[in-house]
């Protein structure tokens, strides 16, 4: 498949620089990357506005940490790092407000929200919403980043091993439930 | 490609591009509208631990045969700038205060659970005594233990590299002033140093460490499930069981005060491709056999294969004679799922002696801090902003009274607690 995205995540000439933060770093690939990041952050919470302020605090965070990251190049998998976890506190804080009855914001793959025109794509992103947690990223990150599994592996602290069989298990209930779709 | 794949692909497409190039707010730029992460932004201590335990997992690659010698040959010094005497372990010793005027926590940059920093809290206010980021530079903090000393702790890092957790974890001997000023952070000298450390605790006479660690991770080369030691310090020798089954990820609780029992829990659901935790309450004792964690320990309490509920944490009383388990039962309150409920068991049989308190959270895992006295426990882990961070229950009566909220330097109120505390 193609992943423009994930090859821009790749390889940036931001981050392939090694050695001591340079000035500005963080803007430069705050400009470079953080479209690609925010896109992913959108699959895997659905939800624009709060996929722009995970990655700002991802960038924020990185800004902090940069000191400490010895080497420029280790900053795209804390900024992946990061994402990953401001999406799965955006999903437990969307458990607690449902809740308490608070509507959050419609996802953008709801018929509601409009953003998607092709119905058998809404419904192709409506049955990954249902997989997991865990699964909902394995999926992200192999189709639309593109990454291989051993660097999936590495960004979401999980065997390789997991991945395969978690992106396998993923894939056969999608098959499953989207066959039974009229 | 199949064809799931290729729709898939499709549909992530047609998603991204929802978000249009040049449509995204500058960096630093509030949004105008905010979301639901921050009408409650706590909830990430689970994950944090999680994150811990299963990013250290895949952390692999040197064998520790080598930390039996070490320990045999290094014996231990104890901590900060104690310079040891042969093979007696020199770690505080004194009677301990029942209940302790600091507790020291590991909290997470912003956006990010991967790296984590110490910081000294007021256990009475929860109020941050001294953030010790700026003493820590280069090394992730991955678990703390409390000694019999009010002031003084013991800590596990690595150093930071390739963008992840490093490998060759160390124990760190955290001396605190009587104010709560950092005195000293040194080397435990005669500890073992493996991959990573995920778990650590210390008996109350200083003899005896009990660490969840293993080999290092080297660029995706690694192993699982890690191991759970019992060492003696004084003379090196060691007790090495591997989890799997219902143990699979332990979640080390305390050491009675001769380190001779270690209690554990596992929280329930939590599992790999070596097995599922069944969340009950275990006791390992030193005389049990190398090998399975499963075979050497013993059930305590019950755990239950329905997630959520089981035992979250455990604290063993010193004398190693009863066990608080904090519990996940049904809410007895309205607007709640779930209620976390502290209770006494007899270790020896199980026998419930009685419920010391009840908190309805649907915030995972309750977790047990004890003085080392055995007087009190701090329940944290269930609370958001603007209840308490903790309450601070007092064993013999069941009294709770509630630690106002411990901030991350530097965060708002209940943005960033703790993720893990030693009192």
């Amino acid at each position: 498949m193609t992943a423009p995205d994930a090859r821009h995540l790749a390889d940036s000439p931001a981050a392939a620089a090694d050695g001591a933060a340079p000035e500005g770093l963080v803007s430069d690939l705050f400009q470079e990357h953080a479209l690609s990041l925010v896109r992913l952050a959108v699959l895997l919470t659905g939800d624009r506005a709060s996929a722009e302020d995970i990655v700002q605090d991802a960038f924020l965070g990185l800004q902090r940490a940069l000191p400490r990251l010895r080497g420029t190049d280790n900053a795209l998998p804390y900024l992946r790092v990061s994402v990953v976890n401001g999406c799965r506190s955006v999903q437990r804080s969307r458990v607690r407000a449902s809740r308490r009855d608070i509507q959050p914001a419609p996802l953008v793959w709801s018929a509601e929200a409009a953003a998607i025109a092709s119905e058998e794509r809404r419904a192709v992103l409506s049955a990954v919403a249902a997989l997991p947690q865990r699964a909902r990223e394995v999926l992200a990150f192999r189709f639309f980043l593109g990454m291989p599994d051993a660097d999936i592996a590495k960004a979401l602290g999980v065997s390789r091993g997991t991945v395969s069989s978690t992106a396998s298990r993923a894939l056969a209930t999608l098959a499953r439930q989207l066959k039974e779709q009229p | 490609m199949t064809s799931i794949e290729e729709r898939l692909a499709d549909a992530y497409r047609s998603a991204a591009e929802t978000v249009a190039p040049g449509s995204l707010r500058p960096l630093g730029e509030l949004s105008a509208v905010i979301s639901p992460r921050h009408d409650s932004a706590r909830a990430r201590r689970h994950a944090n631990r999680v994150r811990f335990r299963l990013i250290a997992p895949i952390a692999a690659a040197t064998a520790m045969a080598c930390v039996a010698v070490a320990l045999a040959v290094a014996g231990n010094s104890g901590p900060a700038g104690q310079r040891g005497t042969g093979a007696t372990a020199t770690l505080p010793g004194d009677t301990p205060v029942a209940s302790p005027p600091y507790f020291i926590g590991l909290y997470s940059d912003p956006g990010n659970d991967l790296f984590s920093d110490l910081a000294v809290y007021n256990a009475a206010t929860g109020a941050v005594v001294t953030d010790l980021a700026s003493r820590t530079q280069g090394l992730t903090f991955t678990a703390v233990a409390a000694t019999a000393s009010s002031t003084e702790f013991l800590a596990a890092a690595e150093p930071i590299s390739d963008g992840g957790i490093g490998c060759g974890a160390t124990v760190y001997a955290v001396k605190l002033t009587a104010a709560g000023r950092l005195a000293s952070l040194s080397a435990l000298r005669g500890a073992p140093h493996p991959g990573y450390i995920s778990g650590l605790k210390v008996s109350a006479d200083g003899r005896a460490l009990a660490m969840e660690s293993g080999p290092c991770y080297v660029r995706g080369r690694g192993s699982w499930p890690p191991r759970v030691e019992l060492l003696s310090l004084a003379d090196g020798r060691a007790r090495r069981w591997t989890p799997g089954g219902p143990t699979v990820i332990p979640y080390l609780g305390s050491l009675s005060s001769d380190g001779r029992s270690l209690a554990f829990s596992n929280l329930v659901g939590e599992g790999s491709s070596n097995g599922v935790n069944d969340g009950a309450a275990r006791i390992v004792r030193v005389s049990a056999k190398n090998g399975s964690l499963t075979a050497a320990a013993r059930v305590v309490v019950p755990g239950s294969r329905s997630p959520p509920h089981g035992v979250e944490s455990v604290a063993l009383s010193p004398d190693g004679a009863v066990l608080y388990a904090c519990s996940r039962r049904a809410a007895t309150a309205a607007g709640y799922h779930y209620s976390a409920v502290l209770a006494a068991y007899h270790a020896a049989n199980g026998r419930l002696i009685r419920v010391l308190g009840s908190w309805n959270s649907d915030q995972f895992p309750c977790e047990l801090a004890m003085a080392p006295s055995g007087d009190y426990v701090l329940v944290t882990n269930l609370f958001t902003a603007p209840e308490p961070y903790a309450y601070r229950v007092n064993l013999s009566t069941g009294h709770a009274e509630p630690v106002g909220r411990a901030l991350v330097p530097g965060r708002a109120p209940g943005d960033r607690d703790p993720s893990m505390i030693a009192w």
